[in-house]
């Protein structure tokens, strides 16, 4: 989307807003969740995140595009509640780190037996990528699942794009060695 | 992009998709949005009117309205100051908001910003108990009728019944001063230390308040933990330290490695879940064992000496370090320990969601149908009931109450008396035994990133976040706001102790005076 987008927005704010919860809605409800990991919350979240839209519709210019925008917003509110401590009372971080086995990038390259490992392991893949560390499971999420490109996701989550180019790779790995080991990285 | 990028995408959508399959943003959540963003009014983007300001005819009629409400509610206090003006007795010695001089607690009227209104409050103490509360400002929350009546109209309150107006407490964190942190500081005393906790500076002056920093290589701050005895249980990712109130390190226990979770019993006991055990801590934060687990579990609970743990298929629980209960076949999506040992679960979604409850032996006691409209799990009045989003049952399965609002969270707090109940926007604390609020509030801007209950009866602690920052709100039993400051960052934590507040930022644990900070006082 560009800036053609925004001028093909509704010229009203609330039907603008409409618009966006009608197209995008979805996605950054799914969002919400690879961050929070709970339904209920990220119902609430994704709510907000169209009202803080809502309010902040004249800080976007169109520079760029809708999702990417609406996606940092989600990004930031999702981060300023898991910040909080009480996120660790209820969900596991399952961070390698945090479970004191630190995961090296595998820098072998492409294997011949990744798909065979990928149609094996398919039922937990989706689990494996929930246990991935946040700044992991963000890039997975969005590469992957919401197709952003790098750039779009250093955009995003306000990070450099090298660095999360270096993330992609060693959150990749990550997940191919989940799969090959049958759990989290140990 | 490798053929395994492409097989990757593709499997990882698949799965996301078939996960969260049916699972989509509603046409009721899009018109719950529009419903608010109507309510609000489109920033800066009215038009304004071409009259002069002070010539709009809604200011008079709006100034003139205020004035009369103003001499409507002091005119019964000036004359009487009794039970008769329908004014709660004993609320002004407890510092009810009623009570509190209107210079200090102005009423503002709601623009953006982060505000949290106290929505009502019910009178503390009361031993008859049947505050009447006016529901109509209860926001669109199904407040329990059962509970109270409106209070009729120039009515009198009788014998037993407190007939109180509607309360409305506006705390706008858009009138608070910057983060006072970097203006203050440089009043305070910092104390050094280590990663051990060993102060490195000068001690204390006695009275002064205390800053306390961790050094500069200090481990990850994990979470706080207030206990009844005034302590507080500060968790790092290498260690756990008991302080006192006033930050001074009273025992601690090095981690050997960093948890993935920790999780709270309502006494104050604790349990820290790492990759290979879970270390259990008593309600003085003392190291009590270590139950060794193969696997991460996906829940855990813990109250007195018992602890559940909860994995795929099924849940077992701990007597001290010894699993005395396999339940196979379970996976729940919330649990609970009643300090008598019973545990209840909640399984399925809705509508196929089913409370189960077992006694301590692992006979089950109730098996129904529920249909949670929160995340909210938990027992409650020590053990005797159990609340399933806003609904609370007894043990038999009766419908008993329910909260005024949905929660995502509630806490049994450590009196067992009271119990708060929160979610992103609001958050209430009402009384165990039959759900009577003491007061429920909340935020139109910004939402509740975490609510801490009281362990001896101390205030509230409520963080939130806008668009500008953090905000953090101490609100007694009684409604009233003891503290409320702006802050720099989203602090890990924070927590109440007598008349300390506790912050765990990511530079450490800061303690201050309750109320120090407050600009408005």
């Amino acid at each position: 989307m560009s800036q053609s987008d925004r001028a093909a927005l509704p010229a009203d704010r609330t039907a603008a807003i409409d618009h966006l919860m009608r197209e995008y809605g979805t996605k950054v409800l799914h969002l919400a969740y690879s961050y929070l990991k709970d339904r209920h919350l990220a119902e609430d979240v994704a709510q907000e995140v169209f009202i803080k839209a809502y309010r902040n519709w004249d800080s976007f210019r169109g520079d760029s595009s809708a999702y990417t925008w609406l996606y940092r917003i989600t990004v930031n509110l999702c981060r300023d509640k898991a910040r909080s401590a009480w996120w660790r009372r209820l969900l596991p971080t399952d961070d390698p780190r945090a479970a004191g086995t630190p995961v090296e990038p595998d820098t072998t390259g492409d294997d011949p037996e990744e798909a065979v490992v990928l149609s094996d392991q398919r039922e937990r893949l989706m689990n494996y990528v929930m246990q991935l560390s946040d700044a992991y499971r963000e890039v997975i999420i969005l590469y992957y699942y919401h197709d952003l490109t790098t750039v779009e996701i250093a955009e995003v989550t306000g990070q450099n794009e090298n660095t999360i180019k270096t993330r992609l790779f060693r959150a990749r790995n990550m997940l191919k060695q989940m799969l090959q080991k049958g759990g989290v990285a140990r | 992009m490798s053929d395994f990028d492409k097989e990757l995408r593709q499997l990882i959508k698949e799965d996301f998709d078939r996960s969260l399959a049916g699972w989509t943003f509603t046409p009721a959540m899009r018109q719950a949005v529009l419903d608010r963003v109507t309510r609000e009014g489109e920033p800066e983007a009215t038009p304004v009117s071409t009259l002069p300001r002070r010539l709009r005819p809604a200011y008079w009629v709006a100034a003139a309205a205020a004035a009369f409400v103003l001499a409507f509610n002091l005119w019964p206090r000036v004359a009487s100051d009794g039970p008769s003006s329908g004014y709660a007795p004993g609320m002004a010695s407890r510092g009810a908001p009623e009570s509190a001089p209107p210079a200090q607690d102005p009423l503002p009227e709601p623009t953006g910003g982060s505000e949290l209104h106290v929505l009502m409050t019910a009178p503390t103490g009361s031993e008859t108990g049947d505050a009447a509360i006016d529901p109509a400002s209860a926001d669109a929350a199904d407040f329990d009728t059962d509970h109270g009546t409106a209070p009729e109209a120039g009515g009198e309150a009788g014998p037993g019944t407190v007939a109180l107006a509607p309360v409305k407490l506006v705390l706008r964190a858009s009138d608070l001063a910057a983060p006072a942190e970097e203006t203050r500081v440089s009043a305070m005393t910092a104390h050094i230390t280590d990663t051990s906790g060993r102060e490195l500076g000068d001690p204390q002056a006695e009275g002064e308040p205390v800053v306390r920093l961790m050094g500069a290589s200090a481990p990850e701050p994990l979470d706080l933990n207030p206990l009844p005895n005034g302590n507080v249980v500060v968790y790092y990712s290498t260690s756990v330290q008991v302080v006192d109130a006033h930050g001074a390190t009273v025992y601690e226990a090095p981690l050997e490695q960093a948890p993935a979770m920790v999780a709270f019993g309502p006494s104050g006991e604790s349990a820290l879940v790492t990759a290979g055990a879970v270390a259990r801590f008593t309600a003085e934060g003392e190291r009590a064992g270590s139950i060794q687990v193969d696997e991460m579990p996906a829940l855990v609970t813990v109250s007195r000496d018992r602890t559940a743990l909860a994995y795929a298929n099924t849940v077992e629980v701990y007597h001290a370090d010894d699993r005395v209960l396999a339940l196979e076949g379970l996976r729940p999506h919330a649990m609970a320990l009643a300090p008598d040992g019973a545990l209840a679960l909640l399984t399925g979604s809705p509508p196929d969601a089913r409370l189960l409850l077992y006694d301590a032996d692992g006979e089950l006691l109730l098996d129904r149908p529920v249909a949670p409209d929160g995340e909210g799990f938990g027992f409650l009045a020590d053990g005797r009931n159990v609340a399933v989003g806003s609904a609370v049952y007894d043990r038999a399965g009766q419908s008993l109450w329910r909260f005024p609002i949905a929660p995502a969270r509630i806490s049994a707090l450590a009196d067992g008396e009271d119990v708060l109940a929160w979610n992103l926007q609001q958050a209430a604390l009402v009384k165990a035994d039959d759900g009577t609020a003491r007061w429920a509030a909340e935020v139109e801007a910004g939402s509740i990133l975490q609510a801490s209950g009281p362990a001896r009866g101390d205030g509230v602690v409520l963080l939130t976040s806008d668009e500008e920052g953090a905000a953090l709100w101490v609100i007694d039993e009684s409604g009233t706001k003891r503290h409320s400051e702006r802050l720099s960052d989203v602090p890990v934590d924070a927590a109440v102790s007598g008349e300390q507040l506790l912050l765990l930022t990511a530079e450490g644990l800061k303690v201050r005076p309750l109320g120090a900070l407050d600009p408005l006082d």
